[in-house]
């Protein structure tokens, strides 16, 4: 190949890179509007019904919030009512007291954070599902993933935004092989949440995959170890403050979370007879996470026959294990929102109308649960 | 209902698992034909769904039998020939108990540390390690029927077994069916000259009940020339091409069959 032909292949590399960033960078903006969009309509539509929640109501005192935003401002405690806050992931809390830095409002910066990673984690999606999909199924996929279901707690000052930030950013890294950039960022989800971890899984499965096709294994793929060696910083941590490895899992056991180890088939029959029982409770806790564990399941084999990446299925299939082997569940649903690979396979999906009539039962579900969760109801 | 609903999303999430390492097989080139991989997959669902019928059957005779009972309460369901004593090991192992009678302790710590750790359910754990290692048998056995009969021959070779007397019990919290599924994993691998591997399965099973002692004499059986011969004969017999005659024999075992599940879950075996 003659020079002029290098020159003009790097070029257009160069080019397709740069407009690949640049569609990203729309992709931030897109995304940060849509949850600006998403928080206008459920307010309206909360004005609407005659609540009128004060900011600090709706923001600060939901749900984990008010524990995420304490371990900001006074970090980990070994002894006293707030000593069983170790059952939240540090890092959360890290970025908040990072950002309170330049904003100077625990709450303020909590909901930046929350914002910019939906913005970057839909921004690093896009580039991940540009390494597949054309550019309708980019955007089929970047719109569900907006629709989320539980897409509220994206606007809140949760840790679903940074969670799914580093899930993207994990993904891609991953899939680029560039892997001490995946095991750093997988470093950081396994000290955000528990199913942070299983980050690894797809590491593992590309890099054991790729060593057997090539018959090399690749010394810098023991960065991705990286990832589960966040998860034992979290155990240090526990060591530290609790004085036992797996203190976090004896305050889970207790009140106010009761959570201990279960069975999936255990799980989804206390949520089915706890349902049957609580009427209200259960058209927002327990049948829409009884729904979303078997659409969850139903899509990996819709994501196996689209022939999606099997890493990412194998992340969702560990990850829906994980989420759903509790006794007493009440968040399945907004976790099963966070899972991003779900939206690579809704991507993937061919027939368009399959795809249009999922987005809106998703678009009619997140708006509706949105002005639920701002009139301050128990969505979780 | 609850119970129902939960155990059909366990059972989902555990195929959408299995279909993931089949995946892994043939994506990897660990496994080249595709096909093959797709066969096997077939063949564990198609024992598998022998078990469940198993299964249900049995939940409807203890619920006729033993009074109303859970269609999921594994140790109510199975407190027969000893099996409650078992489910009582998982929990609390003890080594000088699981070497008496038919037991080994094999298989009562891996349930224990798996049912545990894992599934915080022990008779639930040692029912579906059961379903597993039987379907895994399956598979074998499927494999080793497909060399001597074609592809014909490989799930009537499966459904066969399974419709034996007593087959019920592999798909039971007790040790059959990993007793099983070990010994026709042994029987392949020698089939296929890997010795070693063959060794370690057939030590296993030994390890996880004296029943697996039979498979030491998987090598004396291979060693006989008429063996095969007449294996590759069985077919060919005129009498097995008349299908009244294989309808007949196929009643006749599902019957026994019956026959001897509703004696067992009614308590007179």
């Amino acid at each position: 190949m003659d020079n002029s032909a290098v020159q003009k292949i790097s070029a257009r590399r160069l080019g397709s890179l740069s407009a690949d960033n640049k569609g990203a960078a729309k992709v931030f903006f897109a995304a940060v509007a849509s949850r600006l969009l998403l928080f206008a309509l459920a307010y309206a539509g909360m004005r609407l019904l005659g609540s009128n929640p004060t900011f600090t109501k709706m923001f600060a005192e939901a749900g984990d919030v008010p524990h995420y935003l304490y371990l900001a401002e006074h970090w980990y405690a070994s002894s006293g009512e707030k000593a069983n806050l170790l059952v939240f992931y540090p890092f959360f809390p890290i970025c908040i007291a990072l950002f309170r830095v330049i904003f100077r409002s625990y709450i303020l910066s909590a909901i930046i954070v929350s914002y910019l990673s939906f913005g970057l984690a839909s921004a690093y999606f896009y580039k991940l599902l540009k390494l597949d999909y054309d550019d309708e199924k980019t955007a089929y996929g970047l719109v569900g993933f907006f629709a989320a279901v539980f897409g509220v707690f994206f606007i809140s000052a949760h840790t679903e935004s940074l969670f799914v930030m580093l899930i993207a950013m994990g993904l891609y890294y991953i899939r680029k092989k560039n892997w001490l950039a995946a095991g750093i960022i997988g470093f950081c989800a396994a000290l955000t949440k528990t199913q942070g971890v299983l980050l690894f899984l797809p590491a593992a499965y590309e890099i054991i995959v790729g060593a057997i096709k090539n018959k090399r294994f690749y010394k810098k793929s023991l960065f991705s170890l990286l990832i589960p060696f966040g998860f034992v910083c979290y155990l240090l941590l526990n060591l530290i403050y609790g004085g036992s490895c797996f203190k976090f899992v004896e305050y889970e056991a207790a009140a106010p979370w009761y959570n201990t180890s279960k069975w999936i088939a255990d799980g989804i029959a206390t949520s089915y007879s706890t349902g049957v029982s609580h009427f209200s409770l259960s058209m927002i806790i327990y049948w829409p996470q009884i729904i979303m564990f078997f659409i969850a399941v139903a899509a990996i084999f819709v994501g196996a026959k689209t022939k999606v990446r099997t890493s990412y299925l194998l992340f969702i299939g560990a990850y829906v294990g994980a989420t759903y082997f509790h006794g007493w569940m009440l968040s399945g649903g907004r976790y099963v929102s966070s899972c991003l690979p779900l939206y690579v396979i809704y991507a993937s999906i061919e027939n368009k109308y399959v795809k249009n009539i999922i987005l809106l039962i998703e678009a009619v579900l997140c708006f509706a649960y949105a002005v639920l969760w701002m009139q301050g109801q128990a969505i979780m | 209902m609850g119970q129902f609903i939960g155990h059909i999303g366990g059972f989902f999430i555990l195929a959408a698992a299995v279909m993931i390492v089949g995946i892994f097989f043939w994506e990897s080139g660990l496994v080249k034909d595709k096909r093959s991989v797709i066969s096997a997959g077939k063949t564990a669902a198609f024992a598998a769904a022998i078990g469940l019928v198993y299964y249900f059957f049995m939940a409807y005779l203890r619920n006729i039998f033993g009074g109303q009972t859970n269609f999921f309460d594994f140790k109510k369901i199975f407190a027969f020939f000893g099996t409650d004593k078992l489910l009582g090991l998982y929990q609390t192992p003890s080594f000088k108990e699981s070497v008496s009678g038919l037991n080994m302790p094999l298989f009562i710590y891996l349930a224990h540390f798996v049912g545990g750790a894992v599934f915080k359910q022990y008779a639930g754990t040692a029912l579906f390690l059961n379903f597993l290692a039987a379907a895994g048998g399956a598979v074998c056995i499927s494999r080793l029927a497909r060399d001597f009969y074609g592809d014909k021959g490989k799930d009537t070779a499966v459904f066969v077994i399974f419709s034996l007397p007593f087959a019920f019990a592999l798909f039971t919290p007790a040790c059959f069916g990993i007793v099983f599924g070990l010994a026709a994993a042994a029987a392949y691998a020698l089939y296929k000259k890997k010795t070693v591997l063959y060794a370690v399965l057939a030590a296993a099973a030994i390890l996880t009940s004296k029943l697996g002692l039979l498979t030491l004499l998987f090598p004396l059986i291979a060693k006989i020339p008429a063996a095969a011969d007449l294996a590759q004969r069985v077919p060919k017999f005129k009498v097995f091409k008349n299908p009244y005659f294989r309808l007949g024999i196929l009643l006749f075992v599902l019957t026994l069959n019956g026959f001897i599940i509703m004696l067992t879950m009614g308590g007179a075996l």
